[in-house]
């Protein structure tokens, strides 16, 4: 048995992965896909690899997520400690934009493989099974003689239409039993935001358009396959962005990708997507309710302040911000979105902007914390333009603009870490109960309870208006007083107040969840499942472990 | 192609997440690398029968699991040797105080989960125990953990904490070296490594 490991995240189906997996197939490969999604499984991989009769001939490390590229890296050395002498290849955002790096400080590494990449690793494996040389095929990362970086060119981006549709195998992801899983139909995004490093990834292979689509039927189709062999009824499209930047075009692509699913057959089933505020409108939106069933949309609000536009690059304004929240009310449909708080021009007026957007949109769940600086981005490009960044290409750090806005940035993790990045931080976990109500009022309408579902909106307003208050509070403090004794008691009573309100609505809402439990009779709420599964996304932070 | 069971048990519908700010690190990164690799191997080589057994089950059963819930944790004192199953990590989770108060976090690792675990006492060396929180959540899937927070003699300290663990009737000593340094952000993770005690560390 000849065999490829595929080694990378898989909380949810990794359609990256699983693409690649159906490349290798189609061409006669075997792949199987290991599941690397914490110190946990660290031992199954490694022992999935080397403790196997027939090792892989070659392993691929997913090195999409920055933050986690030294978990995939102490693997690939912990892989040639425990002797194995297969080949080792990295591919993903991160990898693509720090091939030379890796390979230069990581021999554990054979190559990279840079982009989309079903072309290159299939081209890569045959040549592996044939002896032949690899270093030069389209796509290619690999490391000279003398331990530099060679770069071959790009591989060409892969038709959509015609890449086999990924591997789905196991079972899917399930709330009350309605099985989930995530489809794609697009790569990519037209936005070109600084921090973003999926646009810096498509912009180094389609310069300026930046996205690319499938058919609507083909789309279609595969739904249909997944509802008829895998049960799916919840299809999380994965886009980037699910719209294209013409608001008459993408409701002619909506229209026909129903138009295609109606033909299908498909009748119960329900969507989530993404979006940039300026997608949202009520022509647009009034389609993807109705006739794509979304219950889920994902805003990309990310900042609501002038500044924060400008420093991200968002193309837009804080009037089309508050119009997505008008138009996702005036639906019912239920938005949740990420503000990025911190950014390296922010100020104290930005942030209290920011609070004053989330305090409208208060009634959805939220997350807020501080652009990251991802490899091959714009805003990196920039930081290290003006000497700003500290750390290294694993993990880049910087300060913020002023001294008291810095002050405030630490003040404000040191009351939100648990709330925002902790295990089962509540912001990311009531975004499941409210999932759950969605679920509810949508497949089981009989049991939907319109008192419930008020409370489970109040809860999470509740828990957003209290962020919301505290952070005012510890902006109101920065303002007024320099730094010094009064702020670790403030933190003090900030974060005891704040816990004491998240153990309030922890309860509250795993009530809820327990109350449609009772009430749907089968299967378990997301509530329950988020509140183990979703965390090691958010661990940021490397983790030391005891022998 | 085949996939692996165990991602299958976890499945879900992940949120947006926002990534925790991370600060940058003293080590370089092959060095910071090469730390992880060795921590990690460490405890894979170290796997007592009872926990690699364990582990190995968990991987024959993942996709014909219907219902993704994790196990529910089980009693340590079902365990030949308990404390194998207590990872250790630091962290200083906020940046106020002089110097700000360091955390050492004990929790179980893997699946199952484990509750029943103690912290009967612990003494620090070039340091000021704080408090001991027992954060262990026996419902839903839960698991043991406990955050000790110590109050750093000084912004440079060696730290040693000495631990003593208890299950049932077993009990353990272990001993960590923390070397404390101020971070840049709340949240930093701070270096943690056991070291072996030559006596007997316990009945475990």
């Amino acid at each position: 048995m000849r065999w490829i490991a595929l080694v990378g995240p898989e909380l949810e189906e990794n359609l990256s992965l699983r693409y690649l997996a159906a490349s290798l197939e189609a061409a006669g490969f075997e792949s199987r896909i290991l599941a690397f999604n914490s110190d946990n499984d660290f031992a199954s991989v490694l022992r999935g690899i080397t403790g196997n009769d027939e090792p892989p001939f070659a392993v691929g490390l997913s090195m999409a997520f920055q933050w986690r590229a030294p978990d995939f890296l102490a693997m690939a050395v912990a892989l040639r400690e425990e002797g194995y002498r297969g080949h080792i290849t990295a591919g993903g955002h991160f990898a693509t934009f720090a091939a030379e790096e890796l390979l230069r400080d990581f021999p554990a590494l054979d190559s990279i493989c840079r982009q989309e990449s079903e072309a290159t690793v299939v081209a890569l494996c045959r040549a592996l099974a044939d002896g032949s040389a690899w270093q030069d095929l389209p796509g290619m990362v690999s490391r000279t003689a003398a331990g530099e970086a060679h770069a071959s060119n790009l591989a060409a981006v892969p038709d959509l239409h015609a890449l086999p549709w990924p591997v789905r195998t196991g079972e899917p992801a399930r709330c009350f039993d309605h099985g989930i899983a995530p489809i794609v139909s697009s790569r990519g995004c037209y936005a070109n935001c600084t921090f973003c490093c999926i646009a810096a990834w498509h912009e180094q292979t389609l310069p300026g358009k930046r996205y690319r689509l499938r058919e609507p039927g083909d789309v279609a189709a595969e739904m249909a396959a997944m509802q008829r062999e895998r049960g799916i009824e919840i299809f999380v499209f994965h886009d980037d962005n699910f719209f294209i930047p013409n608001h008459g075009k993408s409701l002619a692509r909506l229209n026909a990708l129903a138009d295609a699913i109606h033909a299908e057959g498909l009748r119960n089933f329900a969507t989530v997507v993404k979006a940039r505020p300026g997608d949202v409108t009520p022509a647009v939106f009034k389609v993807l309710c109705e006739r794509l069933r979304c219950i889920r949309c994902y805003v990309g609000i990310e900042t609501d302040a002038d500044q924060g536009l400008i420093t991200l690059r968002r193309w837009g304004q804080s009037s089309q911000n508050h119009r997505a929240i008008d138009v996702a009310r005036s639906l019912g449909l239920f938005v949740c979105f990420n503000i990025l708080m911190f950014d390296p021009d922010t100020t104290l007026d930005s942030v209290r902007k920011n609070l004053d957007f989330i305090d409208y949109a208060a009634d959805y769940p939220f997350n807020f914390g501080r652009v990251e600086l991802y490899a091959g981005t714009p805003l990196l490009a920039r930081m290290q333009l003006e000497g700003r960044c500290t750390g290294d290409y694993l993990q880049w750090d910087y300060r913020l603009r002023s001294p008291d806005i810095q002050r405030f940035y630490e003040l404000a993790m040191a009351c939100f870490l648990p709330r925002n990045f902790g295990d089962d931080a509540l912001a990311n976990t009531i975004q499941g109960m409210r999932f759950d109500l969605e679920i509810v009022r949508r497949f089981h309408p009989d049991v939907h309870d319109e008192r419930l579902f008020r409370a489970g909106t109040a809860l999470s307003r509740r828990l957003a208006l209290d962020s919301v208050a505290t952070m005012r509070a510890l902006a109101d403090h920065v303002a007024g007083s320099a730094a010094g004794s009064a702020d670790t008691a403030l933190v003090a009573r900030l974060a005891d107040g704040a816990r004491a309100v998240e153990v309030d609505v922890r309860a509250e809402m795993l009530q809820i969840a327990g109350e449609l439990h009772a009430r749907v009779g089968r299967g378990l709420p997301l509530t329950y499942l988020g509140d183990r599964v979703a965390t090691p996304l958010q661990r940021a932070v490397a983790t030391a472990v005891s022998p | 192609m085949s996939a692996d069971d165990r991602g299958n048990r976890h499945k879900t519908l992940s949120p947006e997440v926002l990534p925790a700010p991370v600060s940058g690190a003293a080590l370089t990164p092959q060095e910071r690398v090469a730390e992880r690799a060795r921590l990690l191997l460490q405890r894979y080589r170290g796997l007592s029968a009872t926990a690699g057994a364990a582990m190995l089950s968990l991987q024959s059963c993942g996709y014909t699991v219907v219902d993704p819930l994790p196990p529910p944790p089980m009693q340590c004192t079902v365990l030949s040797q308990p404390f194998t199953q207590i990872a250790v990590s630091g962290a200083v989770m906020t940046t106020v105080g002089s110097p700000p108060p360091l955390t050492l976090i004990l929790q179980d690792h893997g699946y199952p989960h484990y509750v029943g675990f103690r912290v009967d006492g612990v003494r620090v060396t070039n340091g000021t125990l704080v408090s001991i929180a027992d954060m262990t959540h026996p419902e839903g899937g839960g698991g043991s953990l406990f955050h000790v927070t110590i109050a750093p003699a000084s912004a440079t300290a060696e730290i040693l904490v000495d631990v003593d663990l208890g299950c049932g009737a077993a009990v353990a000593t272990r001993r960590y070296r923390i070397v404390y340094r101020v971070p840049a952000t709340a949240g930093e993770s701070i270096g943690v490594e056991e070291v072996v005690l030559s006596g007997d560390g316990g009945t475990d």
